[in-house]
């Protein structure tokens, strides 16, 4: 209790050193955190890129879309390619729930979990004629635990099974797109058939991608979505990576620079400050190991000391960048800081005042 | 015969770089109870390694350290500080008080440490018995800053007796002083051997090691016989 109360008068012994000091924090980790959050949104869409080009997929430019004309073999044919040997996937994102019109839904139907990392999420995966509900870092009109009714031509409800992980990604034709903020149905095309028999099947013709396929897979696919009244034009993903891709990966790189320069920066300047602001008491530490303070107690107050210091600008900036949107994963990152920085510094004021003759530092200082 | 503190071949020697120092080389005395011994000799020579292996601030190379019969050889980290908070009590030269702290702050440090430890009423009353004692009461609540020599040195003495130790350990306790106050300071020193206390002072001025019951002079890390 003695070690927290001079610790806190440690503080306050220079309020303006100690305003300075946090602000200093608060502007480098707020950066920080941005960064980072930058960062791994687009590290989730580079991993997705790189599936779809290992996998040398193929989505389509719509042509003309004339009277739709159903049939069942195409169906049949679509429903194993989506749902049996998982070599395309499709996205719909005009579907809405009532009441939840604000708030976007991604249906992602066949292999589109695989392929964009979120196979763990999918029970359609052990049972095709189910679907599972998740939502977004970010939803805040429904919870996890809700039940939402949904379906064209057949109601059913599902509950909400849980929440996505901050900065999850899919890639809609060129552009990459996040999950954040939407309800997401991970579904299997037979499902889908049997909640919305053909409604929705324009956008899902438009929006499909094959992967792991051959030519003639490719041209039979194009021939049965004609037959089906949609006219589709094949776009490799791989010749249109570096023409489409190359700027997220360029963003990606000037992210990690600046993450790592960011980093460095705060990191060292940290370090350098709190060195300083130990240096500054180490009379006074010294002062008190000679007359019967143990080192064990000059390392509470140290490390009450900075977290004193370094607590309420962590707190602040998570606490902006959680206003602003972001997952709680940076509760933990903050937390990790808290405990971490301290510690660290802590012990190298320790080793400096271990290392010191504490006469000559109690009494050349004084 | 029993000995406060006996020392017994006392050696400490300090390494620099490629180069080794001998400090103190063998040195064995024997301090008791309610003396005063004062420790002379030129710069360098060892004084202030002597009384802080003595004080427990440094550990000897070799030689043996007893203190009330007991050995210091091999007793635990939590032992010695205890010593240091409750037997001797540390004149440390230059004072080494806290700047920022008032001298109420400065006195209840080894309080702050005591085992059994003492609840804040009962630090007070310790506090201010012993700025009484030094004469210093009325300014018990004056940043150390605006303090004079004198006065700085009554408060290092303050924070020395205020656990009530039986060793006094000064590092030319007088050294940053005039000599009006030197002698006062002086006078203080001696009236806490007269109540009992144990006093082993390091000193350059000949007049305090003559006022002294004893005398020890080194030279070289050496007692000159």
């Amino acid at each position: 209790m003695i070690q927290f109360k001079l610790a806190i008068k440690d503080i306050l012994k220079k309020p303006m050193t100690a305003v300075l000091f946090m602000l200093q924090i608060f502007v480098s980790l707020f950066f920080l955190f941005a960064a980072a959050r930058e960062l791994l949104f687009s590290f989730h869409g580079l991993d997705a890129i790189k599936k779809l080009e290992a996998n040398d997929s193929i989505y389509f430019q719509t042509g003309s879309t004339s009277h739709l004309n159903y049939s069942q073999e195409n169906e049949d044919f679509l429903q194993k390619l989506m749902d049996s040997e998982k070599k395309a996937y499709s996205i719909l994102t005009s579907v809405r729930f009532e009441g939840l019109e604000n708030t976007p839904v991604v249906m992602g139907v066949g292999a589109f979990d695989e392929v964009f990392n979120l196979e763990k999420y999918n029970k359609v995966r052990t049972d095709s004629t189910d679907s599972t509900i998740w939502i977004g870092s970010k939803v805040k009109s429904v919870h996890v635990g809700d039940v939402l009714q949904y379906g064209t031509v057949k109601k059913e409800k599902s509950i909400i099974e849980g929440r996505l992980p901050a900065n999850s990604t899919y890639i809609l034709r060129e552009a990459m797109m996040s999950l954040d903020e939407s309800i997401v149905i991970l579904t299997s095309k037979q499902k889908m058939n049997e909640l919305h028999s053909y409604y929705y099947m324009d956008e899902l013709m438009r929006n499909s991608v094959l992967f792991d396929v051959n030519s003639d897979e490719i041209a039979e696919y194009i021939l049965r979505m004609n037959q089906q009244g949609t006219t589709l034009s094949p776009i490799s993903f791989n010749q249109q990576l570096h023409e489409h891709y190359g700027s997220l990966y360029k963003n990606a790189i000037l992210l990690t620079a600046f993450y790592l320069i960011t980093s460095l920066f705060v990191f060292v300047s940290l370090t350098i400050n709190t060195i300083q602001l130990i240096e500054q008491n180490l009379q006074e530490y010294a002062v008190h190991l000679l007359y019967g303070a143990r080192l064990e107690s000059i390392f509470q107050r140290i490390m009450v000391y900075l977290l004193g210091m370094i607590i309420p600008p962590i707190s602040l900036a998570l606490s902006v960048l959680f206003l602003m949107g972001s997952g709680l994963a940076y509760v933990y990152w903050g937390i990790g800081f808290c405990m971490i920085i301290p510690l660290v510094i802590s012990l190298i004021g320790l080793s400096r005042l271990k290392s010191s003759n504490i006469i000559y530092v109690a009494r050349e200082r004084a | 015969m029993f000995h406060l503190i006996e020392t017994i071949a006392l050696h400490k020697k300090f390494t620099s770089g490629k180069n080794i120092i001998i400090a103190v080389e063998d040195v064995s005395l024997t301090f008791d109870k309610g003396t005063s011994t004062a420790i002379t000799g030129p710069s360098g020579c060892g004084k202030t390694t002597l009384i802080n292996m003595i004080g427990l601030l440094v550990p000897p190379s070799s030689g043996e350290l007893l203190i009330n019969s007991t050995s210091f050889s091999t007793i635990n980290s939590r032992e010695r500080t205890k010593y240091r908070n409750q037997f001797f009590g540390y004149i440390v030269q230059n004072f080494a008080l806290v700047d920022h702290y008032n001298v109420y702050e400065n006195v209840e440090i080894p309080l702050l440490y005591a085992n059994p430890a003492l609840n804040k009423k009962e630090r007070r009353n310790r506090v201010q018995s012993v700025l009484q004692k030094v004469g210093i009461l009325e300014k018990v609540k004056e940043k150390v800053s605006t303090l004079s020599g004198g006065q700085k040195q009554r408060v290092a003495i303050a924070r020395a007796l205020v656990n009530n130790p039986e060793v006094i350990l000064a590092d030319e306790p007088t050294g940053s002083l005039d000599t009006e106050t030197s002698k006062e300071i002086f006078l203080l020193l001696k009236s806490l051997v007269e109540e009992g206390k144990t006093l082993i002072m390091v000193t350059h001025n000949p007049e305090l090691a003559q006022g002294c019951e004893r005398e020890i002079k080194m030279i070289d890390g050496n007692l000159l016989i």
